[in-house]
């Protein structure tokens, strides 16, 4: 019976899949994606409870989805994303052992020379790079043979006895260590960046094995429930957590990043142990780890808690766990993770206080007869930015709205400047089209009636300075960018 | 202080006013009449200097407000996003300030021309404890004020987009010709000509602009501006508008790959050139599948793999200019 996060990342997978076929279908043909694909298909159920054993899925996945959340897929089809879709068939490589017999597969080389096989447990290490060529690969006769395209070699491995295999080149086949069931991977190129393999992990494995058995001792299970595999950068290492197998998993933040979350402590004093066995690589472990704050594990449980007791957060809470989630943004491979905060615990928060912060424009647009279809949702609604908030100002609502052509901003204008007394969304959307059409004296005008309805905006504070500005007016954009002047009476003068 | 190049005339009084030898381009496109108005950081303490300077070329400036660094270790949210400079911006009022802090200056050869591109020419900087943006339009107005494309200012709005579009990517798929006038990248180099994005690699505003840039550099400095065609020519590598180098003495080769000596980080933030140790290395280079392959005496030695999922989207080009 497959778990949880087994389960979830099969779904994640087939779903990246179909929206690479679907919005990419000649890129899943250039880069074999859809042969590989088809082997994926063709193997037993119950296979992904072996994949997920080793990173590299979940890597691959988390990837593919970054892939298509920024569109680089349609964008940049021969950039990263064909690379990436042409790793997939390094997958399905690890993966041959359970494939029927008959199956073949083709591995471009694209300047790589490690590559993993039976899940992982085996690494094969081509002695040169190549920009071009291929690995062919077959299983046959209960074995599964590597072709080397290049150099003409041949790997043969024996798959009921997998310790056993034939050899044709100058390849080095490595096996990966294993402590207290946990494979000890630090040399896929993944997540490693590692160039040299290391010949001699018996140290550091039997540290590891040590430092497992001492964590077992002090709380929950933690191995092997929460590990299954380690490597040497963290930020690759989301699956770590996200193998944890917990009985209710709080709603909103991810199992995964809600693991990394509680269990910090434990994984530091983990990776603590590593690091001092002189193995300097596993040094990224701590730095990458140090740079998630304690504050983001104390928030994180809150948050945590609050979706377990289903209640809503503390206003403080909220103003922190925002400038946190602006915190983590600036850290170098935190998008992921940030990204996952922000679509599940961001959004959940936000919910709860959608009177005080957002202003919806929609009704306002669509009465001007504006086709909203084609607008970005952020010009729908204002989320307002707040004088107390550290964050910048959010000006995705103009910036979307400066997409329109000039016209249509002449129509929003003449249409919500005559009611911009009767509601907010209408000074709101006189306001921002009289600045993005040049007319800054009655932006100015119409800010001051926005200001009138909310005085704690500082998109109105702000673009009141910049419409000024432009009337010239410097020392009264000075008083309100840099003396921070957020007084009404100051406008009138 | 001594300098790269032996600099006479106003590029001696510019370069001596505002200790730098950077930007000198712009001023000869404002002074030819090629550009309406440049924007500029000179040190505070220099601005007497250079305002004398600015007086005997006949040409007006305003000042926006000043930039002090921001120490390497304050966290601001945001300044990691904030391109070229990460400073805390003052109101400007007169006062002496200390070696490190720099004026925004706009110039322009018709006060009114200084005074439309001062409204728009606010830089994202740090007040306080908050990085304080302006809203996207007038990015638009500013591109205009100064004079560049009409066609490359929209470009560049509707394509700068660091974390989901890379504009040069956009603008090679723009291109039916990759012409060396185009060839902005050395801006933060001595060699710099044009300083906008090109919308295209071929085109032709900016081709224009830059031979009448040129040519009036020439009629100052003949040798300075032959060597600056020359570094324009030579072929780029670029992954991104932070992560580019110029390949010195590159050629095509007949294998499809670009032979050179050495490369030339132009990204203008050293904190972002990963690429330097390898290239260093190599001696041929080549781009395929999002990878950049640096070979050294036929020999595969690096493979730098570019990415689009990590807040930044690169994509890796191999410029060779005509």
């Amino acid at each position: 019976m497959p778990e949880r996060y087994e389960r979830l990342l099969a779904l994640r997978l087939i779903r990246v899949a179909e929206t690479f076929e679907d919005e990419a279908p000649e890129l899943v043909k250039t880069s074999g994606f859809l042969e590989s694909w088809s082997i994926v298909e063709s193997l037993p159920p119950g296979f992904l409870a072996q994949a997920v054993r080793q990173p590299t899925l979940d890597a691959w996945v988390s990837c593919a989805e970054q892939l298509i959340r920024c569109a680089a897929h349609a964008r940049y089809p021969y950039a990263h994303p064909i690379r990436h879709l042409k790793d997939f068939s390094r997958l399905a490589l690890s993966w041959a052992s359970l494939a029927p017999d008959g199956t073949k597969g083709i591995v471009p080389a694209i300047g790589r020379r490690t590559f993993a096989i039976l899940f992982g447990r085996v690494l094969v290490r081509r002695p040169e790079r190549t920009q071009h060529g291929e690995l062919r690969w077959e299983v046959r006769s209960g074995a599964l043979r590597i072709q080397d395209s290049g150099s003409g070699g041949i790997l043969e491995l024996n798959l009921s006895a997998w310790g056993q295999w034939t050899i044709s080149v100058d390849w080095e086949v490595f096996q990966v260590p294993i402590a207290s069931n946990i494979l000890v991977d630090l040399w896929s190129p993944e997540y490693t960046g590692v160039h040299k393999l290391p010949t001699n992990t018996t140290n550091l494995t039997q540290a590891l094995e040590r430092s497992l058995t001492d964590l077992e001792n002090t709380g929950p299970p933690f191995v092997p429930s929460y590990l299954r595999c380690i490597t040497v950068r963290l930020r690759k290492s989301k699956w770590i957590a996200g193998l944890g197998r917990i009985e209710d998993p709080p709603q909103g933040l991810t199992t995964a990043a809600l693991l990394e979350i509680m269990h910090r402590d434990r994984i530091g004093r983990l990776l603590e142990i590593l690091r001092t066995s002189k193995k300097k690589d596993l040094g990224a472990f701590l730095v990458t780890f140090s740079d998630l704050s304690s504050s983001l594990v104390e928030l994180g449980a809150k948050v945590a808690a609050c979706r377990q007791l289903g209640t809503t957060m503390d206003s403080q809470y909220i103003e922190r766990w925002e400038t946190l989630l602006s915190q983590l943004q600036v850290i170098p491979g935190s998008e992921v993770l940030v990204q996952e905060l922000g679509e599940s615990a961001n959004v959940q928060v936000k919910k709860s206080r959608l009177e005080d912060l957002a202003l919806t424009l929609k009704p306002i647009l669509r009465d001007a007869g504006i086709n909203i279809a084609a607008l970005p949702l952020t010009v729908l609604r204002l989320h307002k930015t707040r004088r107390r908030m550290r964050s910048e100002v959010d000006w995705s609502t103009i910036d979307g709205l400066s997409r329109l052509l000039p016209d249509e901003l002449e129509v929003l204008y003449r249409f919500a400047a005559p009611r911009a007394h009767l509601s907010e969304s209408h000074a709101c959307c006189a306001a921002f089209s009289a600045y993005l059409t040049s007319r800054f004296s009655a932006s100015m005008d119409m800010l001051r009636l926005c200001l009138k309805f909310d005085e704690d905006v500082d998109q109105y504070w702000l673009l009141w300075a910049f419409a000024v500005r432009h009337l010239g007016q410097r020392d009264s954009f000075a008083k309100i960018v840099f003396d921070k002047v957020r007084n009404t009476s100051f406008l009138c003068d | 202080m001594s300098w790269s190049w032996p600099w006479t005339g106003i590029f001696r009084d510019l370069v001596e006013s505002r200790q730098s030898e950077l930007q000198l381009a712009q001023y000869v496109a404002v002074l030819a009449g090629v550009r309406k108005a440049l924007d500029d950081w000179v040190p505070a303490s220099r601005l007497d200097a250079y305002r004398q300077v600015l007086k005997k070329l006949g040409l007006h400036m305003e000042i926006d407000c000043l930039f002090r660094p921001l120490p390497q270790t304050m966290h601001i949210p945001g300044a990691e996003a904030v391109p070229t400079t990460r400073a805390f911006g003052m109101r400007y009022q007169g006062t002496s300030a200390d070696g490190a802090t720099t004026a925004h200056v706009i110039v322009a050869s018709r006060s009114d021309w200084a005074i439309e591109a001062l409204a728009a020419a606010w830089y994202s900087v740090a007040v306080e404890d908050r990085i304080i943006r302006k809203p996207l339009i007038d990015h638009y107005r500013f591109g205009h004020a100064l004079g560049y494309p009409g066609c490359c200012v929209q470009f560049f709005l509707n394509h700068n987009d660091w974390p989901r579009m890379n504009t040069l990517a956009d603008a090679a798929t723009n291109s039916t010709g990759i012409c060396w006038e185009t060839n902005s990248f050395p801006k933060h180099t001595i060699w710099m000509s044009v300083f906008h994005m090109p919308c295209a690699f071929d085109c032709a505003p900016t081709r224009s602009q830059t031979n009448a840039v040129l040519e009036a550099i020439r009629d100052l400095d003949r040798r300075y501006a032959e060597h600056i065609e020359r570094f324009m020519r030579q072929p780029i590598l670029a992954a991104s508008e932070v992560l580019c180098y110029a390949l010195v003495g590159g050629r095509l080769t007949t294998r499809g790959r670009v032979a050179y000596e050495r490369p030339i980080y132009l990204g203008g933030d050293r904190r972002h050139d990963d690429y330097a140790r390898s290239l260093a290395s190599g001696d041929e280079v080549a781009v395929s599948d999002g990878t950049i392959f640096v070979w050294r005496s036929g020999s595969l030695i690096e493979v730098l793999e570019t990415h689009c999922d990590r807040g930044v989207v690169e994509v890796p080009l191999l410029l060779i200019f005509q």
